[in-house]
């Protein structure tokens, strides 16, 4: 549920606690991960707007998009593009992350090296040292609240990325770092699982409290073979996906959600999962083999049973015998001495009665004489 | 339990010498019959100075050793003067040489003549009724003497002896898990002439048991307890675990603890460990990847005062009608565990999670606190360690348990979390480092942090293993498969458990137990209260519903 991820960025965390920390993965079998961080990032953008979050703004540290991208995104969403600067600051590592631009300008090959957004932006020379990724983050941070001290929320374009340039024990150290400081509210990142091993992305997810995954709905069987049916079913892809989301609770539960998600021209749209598709909890619990339930085949099956001395039902009135004279029998036409019951599908039981001692209903199905 | 050792076992050397007389080991003449010499029974009975099984002139009583010296006199010697001298001259050889002057002087009496002096001399049985020369010409020197010799109880059956203290017992009493030593030697023998001139000293048992200096004093730090084969255990801090555990974690041991990064809570068994160990003033290292290792000291736990430590509510379902009870194993242990609270209530403490750890066990402890996010590799971190275990003190059989406690060792924050065969070497000389030294290490690391092939080798190098796991949060068919799934906060395994100084396993009647807080306080551990449900893909046996032997993911299984 998208909403209840926003809020919970929203409401930070406690005091003393660690960050809430958000990593949103997406793989290549639906690669719409980059629209859910521009959406989680607009939706923040504007709690924060309206002052309705416990931090002050948000510091994004741009690494596969250029800042420019996210002005304009801001300008879609309807927020002054002068004005956000008070709230919403961003640290440039897309232009020159290695420091390679910048040493072109020094010999003199190129002008400038700015980004064009109009946006204040920090410009990041050297991505390998997260030490000072990490300073100047809180440096932005600082400048967003007045006296130094409000809380701000952090979002990391793409951690995949960062990745590239770093090894993971410097970018998991970063992100702790991020999440048990003091003036973090909550912080998100973006990371495509394909582009890792597995080890690394669990040490991601190890370091976050939320982790939401954006899966194809209906997995292409051929895999990347061109069919005309798997072409559309990766287009479909392209645009619509379940997202599934993990998060970690206070008490030590793991809650999950499933949604629907579709991109379309206006944006984004989250739906409810049309059909639930749930981890089977037995799969947490020992097997046990001890079934008191029924299940419903089993249970036609013993409505099918044919019971021998059940009544079936032939439509014909049974004259049964119970071996006392009643006042009906005695306007009856005979009084055996035999008792015949006849099962529908069955050959014949003939039973002699013993004695006329026996009490009536020992050996009938009283309700035969209901005959329904 | 106990098996009977069918062959003879090699000689034991004498161990003690009682009196003036050692032990003295015979070879059994015939091959073993396999039937256990049990004196004991007859010692009990007569003991010291009590009377030879029969009397001179009782030469009947026992028929079979009559028989035989009547009609071959010279095996009844041989065996006598075999026992007489003490095993020097075989049974054979003097029976032959009975039988030759038997046969040359046809008056052997001289020879036996001998023998019964000696024999007298050495069971100082009384000349009577008349001297030994006498009896011998008055019985004719044949077998009679032998035959009253025998039916004295001397001979192969050695049962009938009613002096001496044999010492034999069972072999094979290896199920025997009570250690320590055995006063005696322990020399069972299928039939064998096991001849002890001991002196008679007062004992009222065949054996006696030497414990040894540790385990006769009890150990005098409340935090330890002794537990079987010698080994001493110290408290895991939660009081159902060490029920689980049999006693706690024993000392020495490696305590490793696979964390679910979905769940915190081995974040609770850490605290509970912790805080035990304050409690008992034993030294305590704490290392984690925090920054500032010592905020999470404050995170700890102080124990329930006793009036808050009221018995646990037994919440019985109203009875709606006929319910099968295929839960009916939660309502037994219950019982018991009324009993032993008061005893244990210094080995082991609840702790009330709400209330932090007070001030006044910090001070004057020996708590050092480790991030291990400060170098680069564990070496000085392992330096630290034996720095510190080395200083614990000592004194004579006083041995305090020291306790480390590492939380999440494999934590992506680390340098060394690529370095898996540093982490290994590490953790395994931290295990000989805490086996030397009387400690007992607690380490918690997430094994999807590290490639499965490193993570099955830590899970190898642990003494005792034990996995959290999450559950998913208001689901509702596990809501139909546990009862009690709303105050489960998470499932708790126990795949290995340490056996020191043994080779018997230990195999739990269940490993798979749930994480409950109660009012929110102190950490339960239950037992799986599973509904039946249809469990024809599972692999274990049946078993009626409320623990389940089999662990949860295949993985996992050991």
């Amino acid at each position: 549920m998208a909403e209840w991820i926003c809020r919970t960025l929203r409401d930070g965390g406690l005091e003393g606690e660690h960050a809430p920390a958000l990593t949103i993965n997406d793989t290549i079998g639906c690669p719409l991960g980059s629209f859910v961080f521009d959406h989680i990032l607009s939706q923040l953008s504007s709690f924060i707007f309206c002052q309705k979050s416990q931090s002050n703004g948000i510091v994004l540290v741009a690494l596969s998009r250029s800042p420019l991208y996210y002005e304009q995104l801001l300008k879609s969403k309807g927020f002054d593009v002068v004005t956000s600067s008070t709230w919403f600051k961003i640290l440039d590592c897309y232009t020159d992350p290695l420091g390679w631009r910048s040493k072109l300008v020094e010999s003199g090959s190129i002008r400038s090296l700015s980004s064009g957004s109009s946006l204040t932006v920090n410009i990041c020379k050297n991505v390998k040292d997260l030490d000072e990724l990490f300073s100047s983050i809180l440096e932005l941070g600082k400048e967003l609240s007045g006296d130094g001290k409000g809380r701000f929320t952090v979002a990391i374009d793409s951690v995949s990325s960062l990745l590239r340039h770093t090894s993971v024990p410097s970018v998991a150290a970063l992100l702790s770092n991020l999440r048990s400081h003091d003036q973090v509210s909550s912080l998100f990142w973006l990371l495509h699982l394909d582009m890792h091993e597995t080890r690394v992305t669990a040490a991601l997810e190890y370091m976050s409290s939320m982790k939401a995954t954006i899966e194809p709905i209906v997995q292409s069987v051929d895999g990347p073979r061109g069919n005309s049916e798997n072409l559309s079913l990766m287009e479909q892809n392209l645009r619509r996906g379940k997202f599934c989301v993990r998060v970690k609770r206070r008490n030590g539960r793991v809650r999950m959600m499933f949604e629907e998600l579709s991109v379309e021209k206006s944006g984004i749209k989250f739906t409810p999962l049309s059909s639930e598709d749930e981890m089977t909890a037995q799969s947490l619990v020992p097997k046990v083999q001890f079934n008191l339930q029924l299940s419903e085949k089993e249970r036609n099956d013993r409505a099918n049973v044919v019971l021998p001395f059940e009544h079936q039902g032939n439509g014909k009135t049974i004259q049964i015998y119970d071996g006392r004279k009643s006042l009906n029998d005695d306007k009856a036409e005979m009084q055996h001495t035999s008792v015949q019951k006849v099962d529908s599908n069955r050959g014949e039981i003939i039973y002699f009665r013993d004695s006329d001692d026996e009490m009536p209903d020992s050996d009938e199905d009283p309700d035969d004489d209901l005959d329904i | 339990m106990v098996s009977v050792d069918k062959s003879p076992a090699p000689t034991a050397p004498p161990i003690q010498p009682l009196g003036q007389q050692t032990y003295v080991v015979v070879q059994p003449p015939a091959p073993p019959t396999g039937i256990p010499i049990q004196p004991g029974h007859q010692v009990q009975s007569s003991v010291l100075a009590g009377p030879w099984s029969t009397g001179l002139c009782d030469c009947f009583s026992d028929v079979s050793n009559c028989c035989i010296t009547c009609w071959c006199p010279c095996i009844t010697f041989g065996q006598i003067a075999e026992i007489v001298d003490r095993g020097s001259t075989s049974c054979g050889a003097s029976g032959a040489l009975y039988a030759l002057i038997a046969y040359i002087t046809g008056c052997a009496c001289i020879y036996s003549c001998f023998y019964r002096s000696r024999m007298r001399r050495q069971y100082m049985l009384p000349e009577d009724p008349c001297p030994d020369c006498l009896v011998e010409l008055g019985r004719g020197g044949d077998g009679d003497w032998v035959g009253t010799a025998m039916t004295m109880g001397l001979g192969a059956g050695e049962e009938k002896w009613g002096k001496g203290v044999p010492l034999t017992r069972r072999v094979g009493e290896a199920g025997d898990e009570e250690g320590g030593r055995w006063g005696a030697p322990a020399t069972g023998k299928g039939s064998s002439s096991v001849t002890y001139m001991a002196a008679t000293k007062p004992r009222t048992t065949s054996f006696s048991r030497n414990f040894s200096a540790v385990s006769s004093t009890a150990p005098h730090a409340p935090g330890l307890k002794h537990g079987p084969n010698g080994t001493l255990f110290l408290s895991s801090g939660i009081p159902d675990l060490d029920k689980i555990l049999g006693g706690g974690f024993a000392l020495g041991s490696l305590v490793m603890v696979m964390e679910d990064p979905e769940a915190p809570h081995h974040m609770l068994l850490l605290r509970n460990f912790m805080s035990q160990g304050l409690i008992h003033h034993q030294p305590l290292i704490y290392a984690s990847s925090a920054k500032d290792p010592r905020g999470f000291l404050g995170t700890l736990p102080s124990p329930m005062v006793s009036k808050d430590d009221k018995s646990r509510v037994h919440e019985t379902e109203q009875e709606k009608g006929l319910r099968i009870a295929w839960q009916y194993k939660k309502y037994f242990g219950e019982h018991n565990s009324e009993s032993q609270r008061d005893g244990k209530s210094e080995y082991c403490s609840n702790f009330d999670l709400r209330k932090p750890l007070e001030r006044h066990f910090f001070s004057g402890q020996r708590i050092d606190c480790v991030s291990l996010t400060e170098s680069t590799d564990l070496a000085t971190f392992q330096e630290h360690c034996s720095s510190f275990l080395s200083q614990t003190p000592r004194d004579n059989g006083n041995i305090a348990g020291g306790r480390i406690a590492i939380q999440s060792l494999c934590s992506p924050q680390c340098e060394f979390s690529n370095k898996e065969w540093e982490m290994l070497s590490f953790i395994r000389s931290l295990k000989s480092l805490v086996r030397s030294s009387n400690a007992v290490s607690v380490i918690t690391f997430a094994p999807s942090l590290v490639s499965t092939a490193f993570s099955k080798r830590l899970q190898h190098l642990a003494d005792t293993l034990v996995s959290v796991k999450a559950i998913p949060d208001e689901d509702k068919e596990l809501a139909k498969l546990l009862t009690g799934y709303q105050d489960m906060v998470g499932l708790l395994s126990v795949h290995k458990v340490a056996r020191i100084n043994t080779q018997v396993p230990a195999i739990l009647e269940a490993t798979t137990f749930s994480m409950k807080l109660q009012k929110r306080r102190s950490l339960i551990l239950e037992c799986l209260n599973q509904a039946p449900v249809d469990g024809s893909s599972g692999a274990s046996y049946a078993s009626s519903g409320s623990c389940s032997g089999s662990s949860k993911t295949g993985a996992l299984d050991f």
